[in-house]
C-alpha cells in the first residue's frame, strides 16, 4: 500500500491549492492574480480611448444620416429627381457646411429643381475656396447656364472656359457677388402650395426665392391692399428692412379700410419678412433662433435708442398728424420668450405710445400688448405679430394664443 | 515592402495596449490567473499576456478570440465619424484624422498572435467542445489563424483600413 501524497499547496502562501488546475494556487491567490490591476499608465491611456470612443458614438448618428442623405441625394439626381436631391443634400450640408462637394451639390440640384436664388445662396461661402477641377468644371457649366438664362445686362461675368482652380474661382467669387440679392425664383419644387389650402391663404412671392403661404388666422381678414392711406399707415410702422406680407384685422376694421378710413386695430395680426430674406439650412436656423432668445433683452433695449427706431417713430408722427393727432413717441420694454419649439421662438414686448389731440389737454397713453414670432418654414424665416391694445390680462392671453394658434397654422400651411 | 514591426508596433501603439487588455479583462472574467503583462514594447512580440491554461475550452478560445471581438468593435466606432468627413464629405478636421488614425491602430491589431491562435485552436480541438460548436467554431478560428499568419502579408493593416474607412461607406449603402 502506498503512502498517500501530501496535498498539494499553493505556489505563493503554501496554503493548500484548489484542485482541477493546471498551476498550483489557493482560491485567493488565483483570485488575486485574475484581478490583476492595471497600471496607473494604462488605466490613463483607457480613460483618452474610452473618450474618443463616447466622442465617436455621439458623433456617429449625425454622420451617419448626413452620408445616408448624400447618398440618396446621388441616387435622387442620378434619376433626375433634383428636388428631393436638393432636400437629402440640404441634410447633409446640415451636417457639414463645410464639405466642398455637399454644398456644390446642392447648389447645383437646387438651380436643377428651379430655384436659382437658392442655389446662389447655397453656392456663395464657396467663392475663393479651393475644390478639385471636376467639381469648379461643373459649377462653371452651371453658372454659365444661369447667365444664359437671365438677363445679360444684369449678369455680367462671362467666359466660364477655364478649369484651372484659381481662375475658376475667380470667376465664381465674380458672379457671386454681383448676383447676391435676391431675385425672383424660377420653378421650384420648393414652391408646391400645401395639399389643404385655407380659404383667403396668401402666399407671399420671394421669400428668399421661394414662396410662403399664410393662412389667415381664424376670425380675421386681410386689410392690407385695400386703402392707400391704410396700406402707407401700415408702411410707416415699418423697419426699411423689412416687408409687410400680410396684416389680418376684424370684419369691422376691413370694413373700415374699405371705406379709406384707419381701422380701430384692437386686435390684428401680420406677417413680415427681411427683404432680403435668405436660405437657412436647420444649424443656421438654431444659430438664429438661439442667438435672438440669448439677446432678445438686450436687443430690445438697444432698439428704443437705434437710428432703425428713430425712422420708425418719424413715418408714424408723420401719419398721426395726417389723423390729427400729435404723435409723443414710443418705447419699448421686452418682456419673455413664452413659446419655442422645433421651427419657431415667441416672445412679448409691451409697446408704450404717447398721442395728443388738438381737442384735448392730457396725452392719451396707449399700451399694446405685442407677441412675435420667428417662424422657420421651407427654410426661410419669417416673422409673425399678433398685437392687442392693453386693457386687461385678457388681451395679453389673447395675444399670445392667437399668435401660438397662427404659428401652427402657418407651419402646417408650408410643410 | 517590408517594414521593421517595431516601426508598425510604433505607429499604432492603442491597438497593441487595447489587445493585451482585452486578453486580461477576459482571463479577469474567466476567474484565469495572469503571471505576467506586458502592454507595450518595442520587440517581438509588441505585447503579451501569460495566463494559465484555462480549466475550460470555452475560456480558452474566449480569451483568445477577445481581443477580435474587443479591437474591431472598438476600431470600427472609433473611427466612424472621423471616416465620414474624410472620405464622404472630403471636409476632415484634425480630430477626424485622429479618429481615423485611432481606429485603424486599434482595428489592425485585432487579429491574434500566432500564439493566440494555437492558443485557440488547442481550445477548439479539446475534447470539452461539442461536435456543433466545433463546426461553428473551426471556421471562424481558421479564418482567425489565417489572420495572424496573414499579418506577414499586411492582412492586419488591410483589416483595419477595412473597419475604420470601408465599414462606413458600407453600412451607409445599406441604409441609404
Amino acid at each position: 500500500m502506498q503512502p498517500p501524497l501530501p496535498p498539494l499547496t499553493c505556489q505563493l502562501c503554501d496554503k493548500p491549492a484548489e484542485v482541477g488546475y493546471s498551476a498550483e494556487l489557493c482560491s485567493v491567490c488565483r483570485t488575486k492574480l485574475a484581478k490583476r490591476p492595471f497600471p496607473i499608465w494604462i488605466k490613463f491611456a483607457v480613460i483618452l480611448v474610452a473618450l474618443a470612443f463616447v466622442y465617436a458614438l455621439a458623433k456617429t448618428p449625425a454622420s451617419l444620416v448626413a452620408s445616408i442623405a448624400f447618398e440618396r441625394g446621388q441616387r435622387a439626381e442620378a434619376a433626375g429627381n433634383f428636388g428631393l436631391a436638393a432636400a437629402e443634400y440640404a441634410k447633409a450640408v446640415e451636417q457639414f457646411p463645410q464639405s466642398i462637394s455637399a454644398v456644390a451639390r446642392l447648389g447645383i440640384m437646387q438651380y436643377r429643381a428651379g430655384d436659382r436664388d437658392a442655389a446662389i445662396q447655397t453656392l456663395r461661402p464657396l467663392a475663393g475656396r479651393q475644390a478639385s477641377k471636376e467639381l469648379m468644371t461643373e459649377i462653371n457649366a452651371v453658372i454659365a447656364e444661369m447667365q444664359q438664362n437671365r438677363d445679360s445686362a444684369q449678369y455680367k461675368a462671362t467666359g466660364i472656359t477655364s478649369s484651372t482652380r484659381g481662375s475658376s474661382n475667380d470667376i465664381l467669387d465674380r458672379f457671386l457677388a454681383e448676383n447676391a440679392p435676391s431675385a425672383t425664383p424660377l420653378n421650384s419644387s420648393t414652391q408646391t402650395t400645401a395639399r389643404s389650402v385655407k380659404p383667403g391663404t396668401v402666399v407671399a412671392d420671394d421669400v428668399g426665392g421661394t414662396k410662403i403661404n399664410i393662412p389667415p388666422p381664424t376670425g380675421f381678414f386681410r386689410f392690407d391692399g385695400k386703402s392707400n392711406r391704410v396700406d402707407a399707415q401700415l408702411k410707416s410702422g415699418l423697419a426699411s428692412t423689412n416687408r409687410l406680407l400680410a396684416a389680418f384685422a376684424s370684419d369691422s376694421d376691413l370694413a373700415l379700410a374699405m371705406k379709406d378710413e384707419i381701422p380701430e386695430l384692437q386686435r390684428w395680426l401680420f406677417a413680415q419678412a427681411l427683404i432680403k430674406s435668405g436660405y437657412f439650412t436647420g444649424t443656421s436656423w438654431m444659430r438664429l433662433k438661439s442667438s435672438t432668445r440669448r439677446d432678445l433683452q438686450t436687443d430690445m433695449e438697444k432698439l428704443n435708442s437705434s437710428e432703425l427706431w428713430a425712422k420708425i417713430q418719424s413715418g408714424v408722427a408723420s401719419i398721426s398728424k395726417d389723423l390729427g393727432l400729435e404723435y409723443g413717441g414710443a418705447n419699448v420694454v421686452p418682456l419673455e420668450v413664452f413659446d419655442e419649439d422645433e421651427n419657431s421662438l415667441c416672445y412679448a414686448v409691451l409697446l408704450k405710445s404717447q398721442f395728443r389731440a388738438t381737442d384735448l389737454d392730457k396725452p392719451v397713453t396707449v399700451i399694446q400688448y405685442e407677441t412675435a414670432a420667428m417662424v422657420y418654414v421651407r427654410q426661410r424665416v419669417i416673422y409673425l405679430y399678433s398685437c392687442a391694445v392693453f386693457e386687461n390680462k385678457s388681451d395679453a392671453d389673447w395675444a399670445r394664443t392667437s399668435l401660438q394658434r397662427w404659428r401652427n397654422e402657418v407651419v402646417a400651411a408650408n410643410q | 515592402m517590408i517594414i521593421p514591426g517595431f516601426i508598425i508596433a510604433l505607429a499604432t501603439f492603442p491597438g497593441v495596449i487595447v489587445h493585451e487588455m482585452a486578453h486580461q479583462l477576459f482571463c479577469r472574467w474567466f476567474r484565469v490567473p495572469v503571471f505576467d503583462v506586458c502592454y507595450f514594447r518595442l520587440g517581438n512580440p509588441a505585447g503579451y499576456v501569460i495566463h494559465e491554461n484555462p480549466q475550460k475550452a470555452s475560456h480558452q478560445i474566449w480569451i483568445g478570440v477577445g481581443p477580435f471581438l474587443v479591437n474591431t468593435i472598438l476600431g470600427a466606432v472609433v473611427a466612424f465619424p472621423g471616416a465620414i468627413p474624410v472620405l464622404k464629405f472630403d471636409a476632415g478636421r484634425p480630430l477626424d484624422f485622429f479618429l481615423i488614425w485611432l481606429g485603424i491602430s486599434i482595428a489592425m491589431h485585432a487579429f491574434p498572435s500566432t500564439g493566440d491562435a494555437k492558443s485557440i485552436w488547442r481550445g477548439v480541438s479539446s475534447r470539452d467542445v461539442p461536435l456543433l460548436g466545433k463546426v461553428i467554431a473551426v471556421p471562424v478560428v481558421a479564418l482567425i489563424y489565417l489572420g495572424a499568419i496573414g499579418s506577414f502579408f499586411w492582412l492586419d493593416a488591410l483589416y483595419g483600413v477595412a473597419v475604420a474607412l470601408a465599414l462606413p461607406s458600407l453600412i451607409t449603402l445599406a441604409f441609404a
